[in-house]
């Protein structure tokens, strides 16, 4: 008994330290996003290579070529997920991304590991996402508010958001019968 | 003859001459600062060894590493070498490390991170959170096992399914010592990639760059400029009611 109790204890322990190893802050694992999206009947994983004239395409809205080969994404009917993983200032941040029909219906910020910033993650500010689609020239047809002080950010989602809709696009376009 | 100007004019006057080269280095300072992201600052690295040693920078490399076929992967600054190259930043510490049918399979404690044989990342693929953290990497056949809190895990080839196995821990990745040559050009490379110019700027414009005395000379600088101000208002004042 008082072995589990310890083990329990390391293992909360090691849990924690991984999570703070890198100042990063995990608000919502991956996992649980994608569950939650299905409403706990996740679909199987697929993989999307970003090569090609997509891998162009994804290049020209981040404005580098995409740190991924592949993306990975769960797929059912006109819904997909996409988590998706761009650098703010100087670090890479987490977001889940839930497209429907051609537009954004859910995001969340998952991991943050900027030290500023981080107000993106409120839903008062993700919510804006909700609804955009992409329109001609692969920008977002929604006007999104930006947030004081964290300029690059919301620069960075906005990006992101594109980007969810660009790939949603493509595999709705390679399933099309 | 030429009048003398007065005491507070010949102070102001020269006040004015010893602020301007440090005004001109904070407003050029400040102005590249206000830039700092546009100009990507904090991603350009200073490659002087004279400021790596004001800095006091020390070629530190890692001791131990994998090893993956011809190549090395080991873990430094939160960064993945593969041999003498930084293939990607922002990284747990792997936890063991593989080649796969020409991939790199690194496990990170939460996620599963996929290179090519050449480094260029496939993807991250996010272990499930009940088998978080990852604690060892073998393989089985084709299979890659997972050591984890509750136990070994198996998964397909394309990451998809999890499933708990009784297999025997045999033969995990485990790290070797890295070749003394290797890890010299490491440590170089990681030397190089220390001080960023926004770190050197930055601490130009604050005074830092000289350590506590820079600091003071700013303090210093502060206080003139404040007498410079105001030994100018009273000038001014003063040549208005003159007029008058």
């Amino acid at each position: 008994m008082k072995n589990n109790v310890l083990k329990t204890l390391l293992i909360c322990a090691a849990s924690l330290n991984v999570g703070n190893a890198l100042g990063e802050q995990e608000y919502y694992a991956a996992d649980t996003f994608v569950n939650e999206a299905f409403d706990h009947a996740t679909p199987p994983a697929n993989s999307l290579w970003l090569t090609g004239k997509l891998g162009e395409q994804a290049a020209t809205i981040l404005g580098h070529p995409p740190r991924n080969l592949r993306e990975r994404y769960w797929q059912r009917g006109n819904r997909s997920v996409w988590i998706l993983e761009e650098v703010g200032k100087e670090h890479p941040f987490t977001v889940g991304w839930v497209v429907e029909d051609e537009a954004i219906t859910d995001t969340k910020v998952l991991v943050y590991r900027e030290t500023r910033g981080w107000e993106v993650r409120y839903p008062a500010f993700t919510r804006q996402f909700n609804g955009a689609s992409l329109e001609a020239g692969m920008e977002l047809d929604t006007h999104i508010d930006g947030i004081s002080g964290a300029t690059l950010s919301v620069r960075v989602m906005q990006r992101m958001g594109r980007l969810a809709l660009l790939l949603h696009r493509h595999v709705m376009l390679a399933n099309a019968p | 003859m030429r009048r003398k100007p007065a005491l507070l004019r010949r102070v102001h006057y020269w006040l004015g001459l010893g602020l301007a080269l440090p005004l001109i280095l904070l407003a050029l300072t400040g102005i590249l600062l206000n830039h700092s992201d546009g100009l990507k600052l904090a991603h350009r690295f200073v490659n002087s060894n004279l400021l790596m040693q004001w800095y006091g920078v020390q070629p530190v490399a890692p001791e131990l590493g994998y090893k993956l076929g011809e190549s090395w992967l080991s873990y430094a600054r939160n960064s993945l070498w593969l041999d003498d190259t930084q293939i990607d930043s922002d990284q747990a510490k792997p936890r063991g490390a593989l080649l796969v049918d020409g991939l790199i399979v690194i496990a990170q404690p939460l996620t599963l991170g996929l290179y090519t044989a050449q480094g260029q990342r496939v993807e991250r693929v996010p272990v499930p959170q009940q088998l978080t953290p990852v604690t060892g990497l073998s393989t089985q056949g084709n299979h890659i096992l997972l050591r984890t809190p509750g136990g070994v895990y198996k998964t397909d080839t394309n990451f998809t399914q999890w499933n708990a196995v009784d297999a025997v821990w045999a033969q995990p990745s485990q790290q070797e010592p890295l070749p003394p040559t290797l890890r010299q050009s490491i440590g170089r490379a990681l030397a190089r990639s220390t001080i960023s110019w926004e770190k050197v700027i930055l601490d130009l414009h604050n005074g830092n760059l000289f350590g506590r005395w820079g600091a003071l000379f700013l303090d210093l600088f502060a206080v003139i400029t404040v007498a410079l101000a105001t030994t100018g208002c009273f000038l001014w004042l003063r040549n208005r009611r003159r007029q008058r």
